[in-house]
């Protein structure tokens, strides 16, 4: 049976219908055309689908929908305000960390939910702290530098980004 | 060298991706995301079993399952088809017989994901088991139990080349080493699972395709030709693709499966893998046995090479003719033996059909080569640096199968990796448990295999340069992420003189780009950036001359950078960039510009010719630095020493995204990564879970570096880095291990047992035959 | 791919989850993270009627430590909850090995150690860790609550001692001696994301005098299917002072009770010859924190 439920979603208000086999990636994903969540193999394996929920990296795949009502979700849709790049995502941009995209999402929301518990983690810790996502092109090199890079206090809190060279 | 030659603006530059903000923020499409008005949903009923012949297919319940559409079988569409029409086999879906586990025998398309996966479950089939082909060795026999009726002893292909006299060279040999190897099947892991959209327009009677694949064109081709439609009532076109390392080249079934759909139905139709089914397909890298013969002089020049192969092909043909040859191509050089036999077979089993995987034919020859390599140079008393330094290819080398290594900074590669590590002083002289490894390879750079067998060019770009949009480029070379269209967009740039922001590329659609042979085999910056610079200079010539009328200068004596064009001789002389855009549309018209590249004809007479030989070559050099715990086995990497000559490095940030990317993936099929299935084709690990790909906590400390080169041959002096690096990964891997524990492991993955018994006397060699690719389900070791 | 359909239940406390879980009987799973159960539920076989979430019920996700008694974990309690937990690092330094293991970060935060106990799966991490403890469950229904020893608990590949009705409510570690030490060891091949080959949980309470065993218990992980207690092994430490000879007849001891499985990832033999060397190592860790 289909019931209504409220979803907090960067921090708008969604009212939706959900059975209470969908999963928290698919409403999302189909339901509410939040596509920028991906879904690399669905059964847990590869964190593409990660989002923050109370601030917390947590898979997408595996949460139904409806035991999300009065949690905080944040997508990677939520980080960017209007062109301003959040520091992990300008980070991940310039340091080259991104080749396909596919799990670039997954990978900054994890990245976002490793800085919450931990504002300084090492490099040991940063890639403990990835260790659940699964990247196939960057050999993960660019990722962590850029991760590096944020913790370092090179990329100070939303700052403006220009695309291409200038 | 001249120096102002490479004085350039954008082209050497690390721009962040073009497309990158939009893959940060979510906002990039694919194929997955994509959500047309009235689309549905299809799932694919897949076989349980591996071999086997279809008695009944009854979709009756499937068909009344309320939400359902639609239901096909292979009847729908039999027409076989594989790449380039090169020995068909594949179908849609299965006809009469299954012969790999996970086949696709029935689609059905519905209003959702959820009844569709429902309905699936409501089909019922009836399979007469047949026994299961699971090793290359028991294919090649096999008489009686044909995977393929049409092609006695399951073989696909055979193939033979030979250069001089290797029996002679072999006798005259001072030292001889010989080895046989196993390199093991494995998946391309991309993190995207294949996805179709097809949307058939009924009124128009047109297809548009939407489908994360490497080569629009040739997938035009195929569904035109498979499911018959008119080449040009067919449109592709490609979103953002996640990963594609050359698995996502072929034509999958969820294309073919989506087109007859929507061509049923009248509306779109949405076919999205699950991670199992991704591995079902696979088109990854072909297993691989290997016997290598090297014959040397005491002075350390290579006399002679005789390799045979045995290629395990899968249950269907794809590339696999063309990895044959190549593997023949991609073994000799990049030394400089002139005395050469090579005798291939590729069969079929029952298990997922590899097809192309980065470094296609590369892996294989390198394992075995570096490998033996280190071995005659302990034979030779000659340190396996100097032996490589001794026979690596330079610039101006002309093979015995008369492919011309136009440019080379092969010995550079070589000098920088044992400097940086400093191999001499380490190699043979660590602790036991730890060792250090060299290996060293190359790739081929703008060939590629001819789309249509005839001197059409493989590349072609088209380019308007207008106020309304900037400088727009039509070129059909896909970007699978790693980086074409920022370095395309670089290029038309630098020839523009114009900011990187005013070139809009326009790729991956067969209707606006012009035919392309894609992205594959590493041909996009050194092919399309020729046809791309090409165009841009077409263009330019034409502002050129409206800028000199303005000016009163002559064409020759013009250039354009920053936005202007100005004299050469006097930058206070100039027009607006974009003035004289302006300029030349009022007076003459839309500015356009085309250029295109094909590769030089391959030369000589010999089988394969047409396979292997390419206009420019990248290469690489690569020092392993392992530990091994002894009392365990266990294997790390601890530091990784890479040096790569691509010459002019467009984007250095992405060539060393490639490098790194290239050889982690590399590390993968050296450590962990194997398709595993049982003695009845089933395949064990068709998941993350299972079939495990390197995480964060597997990368080793990198060391890398591009030295310093230029091709003068290619557009910007850039060459391939994309699939050159993964190729010696695990003979690297190989050579360190033997350096730190005195055994050779000559298969790969070499896992912690592995490497366990070899320090107790097994070696993997004596392993029976039920080992390879069955994984150690069966492990039985001669004295057990 | 997609989940059964089922109903969905959100009961607000204990008594509604075990008057749910009376009603429903087998029909009903509880999900707790759902890392496991979600996932199995995903492939073909598990299709329950009613999913009970728990997540609402308070009283079965709190962590309590007391130094005279013990540490007291819910069975809802998120992994990374307890990694926090002071006192698990300092005092159960084997059993915060384990959880770390467990999964990689997002799994921490999703997960809990009620829901790795009851998967049961052969190859989960805390079971050896806390089997080291003498850890005790408590079950709840609306019987009332039982309590029984975590190996009693866990019967065998994904079967524990749950009756219809009946839930984990929390798990109880006994306060470790003073003079104690403990580790976790376990074998895997990827650096990250894997579940281990094989895995070795070792307690050890010594005689700062001597240095002798006062207490020893060593747990076989992945090597049957339920942790093993190498009771012989034990045996054979208690009240000596290891010494190179001992500590072989031990391992040999520990590998001759265990059951490993031949398959793809590794041979029987060789995960027996692994063991070892875990047991060695855990001993040696676990042993000089105890002495130090």
């Amino acid at each position: 049976m289909k019931q209504e439920v409220l979803l907090n979603i960067n921090g708008s208000p969604y009212e939706i219908m959900v059975a209470p086999n969908d999963t928290l990636a698919d409403v999302v994903r189909r339901k509410l055309g939040m596509t920028g969540t991906k879904l690399g193999c669905e059964q847990g394996d590869c964190g593409t689908c990660t989002v923050l929920i109370d601030d917390k990296s947590q898979l997408s795949c595996l949460t139904l929908a409806i035991a999300c009502e009065g949690k905080d979700i944040r997508t990677i849709e939520g980080l960017e305000s209007n062109g301003s790049l959040d520091p992990v995502q300008q980070a991940i941009l310039e340091k080259n960390g991104v080749q396909c995209g596919f799990c670039t999402p997954g990978v900054i929301m994890s990245a976002k939910g490793l800085l919450n518990d931990n504002p300084t983690p090492t490099r040991e810790e940063i890639k403990v702290g990835l260790s659940g996502n699964l990247c196939r092109c960057t050999g993960y090199e660019k990722i962590i530098e850029a991760v590096e890079a944020v913790v370092d206090g090179e990329y100070s809190a939303q700052a403006k980004t220009q695309i291409g060279a200038e | 060298m001249d120096d102002m030659v490479r004085d350039f603006s954008i082209v050497g530059q690390s721009i962040p991706r073009v497309e990158g903000f939009d893959k940060v923020t979510g906002r990039a499409e694919f194929t997955d995301d994509i959500d047309l008005h009235g689309m549905v949903y299809a799932k694919v009923y897949c076989s349980p079993v591996a071999h086997g012949k279809i008695k009944k297919v009854d979709i009756s319940k499937a068909e009344k399952y309320p939400g359902v559409l639609a239901v096909i079988t292979g009847d729908e569409c039999p027409k076989k088809y594989s790449v380039n029409d090169l020995l068909p086999t594949e179908t849609a879906l299965a006809v009469d017989k299954v012969r790999y586990f996970g086949e696709g025998i029935s689609a059905v398309a519905a209003i959702s994901e959820q009844i569709a996966s429902e309905a699936v479950e409501l089909i019922e089939v009836e399979i007469e088991e047949l026994p299961a082909v699971v090793t290359a060795q028991e294919s090649a026999e096999q008489t009686d139990n044909l995977i393929h009726q049409e092609y006695p002893n399951n073989t696909n292909h055979t193939a033979e080349q030979i250069f001089g006299d290797v029996d002679d060279a072999l006798v005259r040999a001072d030292v001889v080493v010989e080895e046989t190897f196993y390199t093991s099947m494995v998946n391309g892991g991309f993190l995207e699972p294949q996805s179709a959209v097809a949307d058939y327009d009924p009124g128009k009677k047109k297809m548009t395709v939407y489908n994360c694949n490497q080569l629009a064109h040739m997938l035009q081709h195929t569904v035109a030709k498979t499911i018959d439609m008119p080449l040009d009532d067919i449109r592709v076109i490609i979103p953002n693709v996640g990963g594609g390392f050359g698995g996502k080249t072929e034509a999958t079934p969820s294309v073919l499966i989506t087109c007859l759909l929507s061509r049923k139905l009248g509306r779109p139709v949405k076919l999205t893998y699950g991670r199992d089914e991704s591995i079902f397909q696979n088109k990854g890298r072909h297993g691989c046995h290997l016997t290598l013969k090297l014959g040397f002089n005491n002075d350390g020049t290579i006399e002679a090479l005789d390799l045979n192969v045995l290629l395990d092909g899968g249950a269907h043909s794809g590339w696999g003719f063309v990895v044959l040859w190549f593997i023949a191509a991609l073994t000799h050089l990049p030394y400089t033996v002139q005395n050469i036999r090579y005798n291939g077979r590729r069969v079929y089993t029952n298990k997922p059909s590899p097809g192309a995987q980065r470094s296609f034919g590369g892996v294989q020859a390198r394992t075995a080569v570096e490998s033996c390599f280190d071995m005659a140079a302990e034979k030779l008393g000659i340190n396996p640096y100097e032996l490589r330094m001794i026979n690596a290819v330079e610039t101006g080398y002309k093979a015995p199968s008369v492919v011309e290594v136009r440019h080379a900074e092969f010995k550079k590669c070589l000098q920088s990796v044992a400097e940086r590590s400093d191999f001499v002083n380490k190699h043979g002289k660590l602790p036991r448990g730890k060792g250090i490894g060299l290996a060293a390879g190359h790739y081929s750079s703008g060939g590629a295999f001819l789309l249509y067998n005839s001197t059409r060019a493989h590349s072609t770009a088209n380019i308007r340069v207008d106020t309304e949009a900037g400088a727009t480029v039509f070129c059909g070379v896909t970007d699978i992420g790693q980086g074409s269209t920022t370095v395309m967009t670089q290029v038309a740039a630098e020839v523009l003189g114009i900011p990187v922001r005013k070139v809009n590329f326009i790729c991956q659609d067969t209707l606006l780009a012009p035919m392309d042979n894609g992205t594959m085999d590493s041909r996009a910056t050194y092919g399309a950036g020729h046809a791309v610079k090409r165009a841009a200079i077409d263009a330019k010539q034409k502002l050129l001359e409206v800028a000199g009328a303005h000016l009163g200068i002559r064409v020759e004596q013009l250039e354009c950078k920053d936005e202007r064009i100005y004299s050469i001789y006097d930058d206070n002389r100039f027009i607006g960039f974009w003035d004289s855009v302006t300029m030349y549309q009022d007076v003459i018209g839309t500015c356009f510009g085309t250029g295109d590249y094909t590769p030089p004809q391959p030369r000589g007479d010999y089988p394969g010719k047409i396979i292997g030989p390419s206009p420019a070559f990248g290469f690489t050099a690569q020092i392993a630095e392992v530990d091994v715990d002894l009392q365990t086995g266990l294997l790390k990497v601890e530091k990784y020493y890479e040096a790569t000559d691509c010459g002019q490095a467009i984007n250095p940030a992405s060539v060393e995204g490639q490098v790194e990317g290239g050889v982690v993936m590399g590390l993968g099929q050296a450590l962990i990564e194997e398709i595993v299935v049982d003695r009845k084709g089933r395949v064990l690990n068709p998941n993350f879970h299972d079939y495990k790909i390197p995480t964060t906590m597997d990368m080793p400390e990198f060391d890398s570096e591009i030295v310093d080169a230029y091709d003068p041959t290619s557009a910007y002096g850039g060459k391939e880095v994309g699939e050159a690096p993964t190729g010696p990964v695990c003979a690297a891997v190989m050579n360190a291990v033997y350096d730190a524990i005195g055994v050779r492991i000559t298969d790969v993955p070499i896992t912690p047992e592995k490497v366990f018994r070899a320090m107790n006397g097994q070696h993997s060699r004596d392993l029976e035959l039920e080992t390879t690719t069955i994984g150690f389900a069966n492990a039985k070791y001669k004295g057990d | 791919m997609y989940l059964p359909r089922f109903q969905y239940l959100a009961p607000a406390g204990e008594a509604e989850l075990a008057s749910m879980l009376a009603e429903h009987g087998d029909k009903a799973r509880i999900l707790a993270g759902g890392t496991d159960l979600l996932v199995q539920m995903k492939a073909p076989g598990l299709w329950p009627d009613y999913l009970i979430d728990i997540r609402n019920v308070a009283e079965l996700s709190s962590i309590e430590f007391d130094d005279q008694d013990g540490l007291t974990v819910g069975a809802s309690a998120k992994l990374e909850n307890i990694l926090n937990t002071p006192a698990v690092a300092e005092r159960y330094h084997g059993l915060y090995q384990a959880i770390e293991t467990i999964g990689a970060r997002q799994i921490l935060t999703m997960g809990s150690m009620g829901g790795n106990i009851c998967n049961a799966s052969p190859a989960a991490d805390s079971p050896p860790a806390l089997m080291s403890f003498n850890a005790q469950v408590t079950i709840g229904s609306t019987q009332g609550d039982k309590e029984m020893a975590l190996e009693d608990f866990i019967r065998g590949n994904r079967k524990t001692a749950l009756g219809v009705g009946e839930y984990l409510k929390s798990i109880f570690l006994p306060a470790p001696a003073a003079k104690s030490g403990s580790a976790y060891h376990y074998f895997r091949v990827r650096g990250g994301m894997e579940i281990a080959m094989v895995a070795a949980a070792v307690y050890v309470e010594a005689d700062l005098a001597d240095k002798s065993l006062k207490d020893i218990k060593i747990v076989l992980g992945v090597v049957g299917p339920t942790p093993i207690r190498a009771l012989e092994a034990e045996d054979m430490l208690t009240g000596q002072t290891p010494d190179e000879d001992l500590l072989a007849k031990a391992l040999g001891s520990c590998a001759a009770v265990s059951k490993p499985i031949d398959d793809f990832r590794a041979s029987a033999e060789y995960r027996r010859e692994i063991l070892k060397v875990l047991v060695q190592r855990a001993f040696g860790e676990a042993y000089t924190i105890a002495t130090s």
